[in-house]
């Protein structure tokens, strides 16, 4: 551990430090949309969203290299795609409820396989893996920046829409009796989703966002009786496999990702044990 | 519009059918006065949920006219206070007591949070139904009848004219059961309520209507559903009985 903390403080490896920064403050939205999505229970279409991501980042790496445009980058390519597979998803599952499972199988797989064929197509060496399985230590000053930005954003419509989420999540039947625009905040929901989503492609990798997604609020739902607390938690706790994630990964020189991923399944194995241990004793005591 | 000339809901020549395949309401003339309260009766299957979500505006008739409080259901529709039933809910969802009553108030901030107005109306619903001492538990770990008193806080909070419930004493020992009873006996002085139920017990001791559903519907004033009456017409003892009469030979 000292070994890692004095590694942080490194300039020669800067890198280290913007990727526990980065992997800090996105903890932030990760553990409020974690909330959400585990509550609404819409981890599938998460799912299907951060797949559709790399036909959005092939697209982008494209343009950029093939056909030389060069303001496209690849988290632009991979905001416009989770956005897009989010509202596409969002309006078939309130338009035609029974075939929601197929459009999320369709959008998750050609989302992908795009993504694949563009890289393939495009000039140049480009390492999917990174993208696949994410790679926190190619963080640059600038997606600090960028994180940043989206953390102020996610959290601002959280705070001001807080009430309608949780009602919608809860109750969509009541909520609509309310009066509520559900299918605006639905949506918004999404949204939000997908730009979480984008953040976590960034750190995990495509492939583990379910799992950054959903086992920090499992983890957290284990303790919490309300939702806002839930969020809390989640947050503290994504910090935690975040921080601890990366020194395990410096230490014994693994993939970050990976790593992080790997002690988040095992926190949440161990709770999930713990709690079924708890409540069987407060059911024997009362 | 005012109140349509005192009636709450009225129903005219109203059909309804999914997908345009067989009707699952038919011919259905229905006029609720205010201050008058129902009860929806009728077999499994007979189309009383589906009355229920055409009243509140979530399904559309197929054909014919649906008024509450003098316009469409849409626009009535934050006028009425829905209890669905509490076995609906996920129940591990982590939600307080008065988290899930506050909802009954959402649409009065559009940011933010609730206001301490809202948090005293809450409380004062929860005094006047007897659920004060459930306030700071969580939603998930109340008994079936504690949730399903919060859920008709919930439904109280916005002041409603009216009343919704979908069978409310489902799931419910009989005991708790009672308790529900004497809330709505309570409420039934103050505003209009109409509940779908199988219980006919029920019927008789609020009830001043029963409206009997079975594809079309019926209605008896309860005064001739004396227990006698309900065995005579059932067969069974009260509590046990499938509502599967055709209510006076309409469906000839």
């Amino acid at each position: 551990m000292p070994d890692f903390l004095h590694a942080l403080s490194n300039p020669d490896i800067a890198f280290l430090r913007y990727a526990l920064i980065a992997g800090l403050m996105a903890s932030i939205p990760f553990g409020i949309i974690g909330s959400y999505v585990v509550t609404r229970r819409i981890s599938y279409i998460a799912g299907a969203i951060s797949h559709s991501v790399l036909g959005g980042i092939g697209l982008a790496i494209y343009l950029k290299t093939a056909l030389h445009i060069s303001w496209c980058d690849p988290m632009c390519g991979a905001l416009a795609a989770a956005l897009a597979s989010a509202l596409l998803i969002g309006f078939v599952s309130m338009y035609a409820k029974q075939r929601e499972d197929t459009v999320i199988g369709a959008i998750w797989s050609v989302g992908m396989a795009s993504g694949i064929l563009f890289i393939a197509k495009s000039p140049g060496y480009i390492d999917a893996m990174s993208y696949l399985f994410g790679n926190i230590l190619l963080i640059t000053r600038n997606d600090l920046f960028v994180i940043g930005g989206l953390n102020i954003l996610i959290l601002l419509i959280c705070i001001l829409f807080h009430d309608k989420f949780l009602a919608i999540c809860f109750d969509e039947e009541f909520a609509i009796l309310r009066g509520i625009n559900v299918k605006f905040y639905y949506l918004l929901l999404l949204c939000l989703t997908a730009l979480t989503i984008v953040l976590l492609v960034r750190i995990v990798g495509i492939v583990m966002v379910i799992a950054f997604l959903t086992l920090p609020a499992a983890v957290g739902g284990h303790f919490s009786r309300r939702l806002s607390f839930m969020m809390f938690i989640s947050a503290a706790i994504c910090m935690s496999f975040t921080f601890f994630g990366l020194w395990a990964s410096y230490s014994w020189d693994l993939p970050s990702g990976s790593t992080i991923i790997v002690f988040a399944g095992l926190c949440y194995i161990l709770t999930a044990i713990a709690s079924q241990f708890l409540k069987r004793r407060k059911k024997r005591i009362s | 519009m005012t109140e349509n000339n005192g009636s709450i809901i009225k129903i005219e020549k109203m059909r309804f059918a999914y997908y345009n395949e067989i009707p699952v309401l038919e011919d259905v003339n229905l006029e609720i006065p205010a201050n008058s309260s129902a009860c929806i009766v009728g077999p499994n299957g007979g189309g009383k949920t589906t009355l229920l979500k055409l009243i509140l505006g979530l399904l559309h008739p197929t054909s014919g006219k649906i008024e509450v409080f003098g316009s469409s259901p849409e626009k009535a529709r934050t006028k009425i206070g829905y209890v669905p039933q509490y076995t609906a809910f996920d129940p591990m969802f982590p939600v307080s007591v008065m988290d899930v009553a506050l909802m009954g108030r959402m649409e009065k901030h559009r940011f933010g949070f609730y206001s301490k107005a809202d948090r005293r109306k809450v409380l004062e619903i929860f005094d006047e139904i007897g659920a004060a001492n459930l306030k700071d538990r969580s939603f998930s770990e109340l008994s079936g009848g504690q949730r399903q008193r919060i859920l008709i806080a919930r439904a109280l909070v916005s002041d409603p004219g009216l009343l919704l419930l979908d069978e409310p004493t489902a799931n419910i020992d009989p005991a708790v059961e009672e308790q529900i009873f004497d809330i709505l006996r309570k409420l039934e002085k103050k505003l209009t309520i109409l509940t779908v139920t199988h219980d006919l017990g029920f019927v008789s001791s609020i009830f001043q209507t029963a409206i009997c559903v079975n594809r079309k519907i019926v209605i008896h004033p309860t005064s001739q559903m004396t227990g006698e009456r309900i065995q005579e017409i059932y067969g069974r003892k009260i509590r046990m009985i499938h509502h599967n009469h055709d209510c006076g030979g309409h469906n000839a």
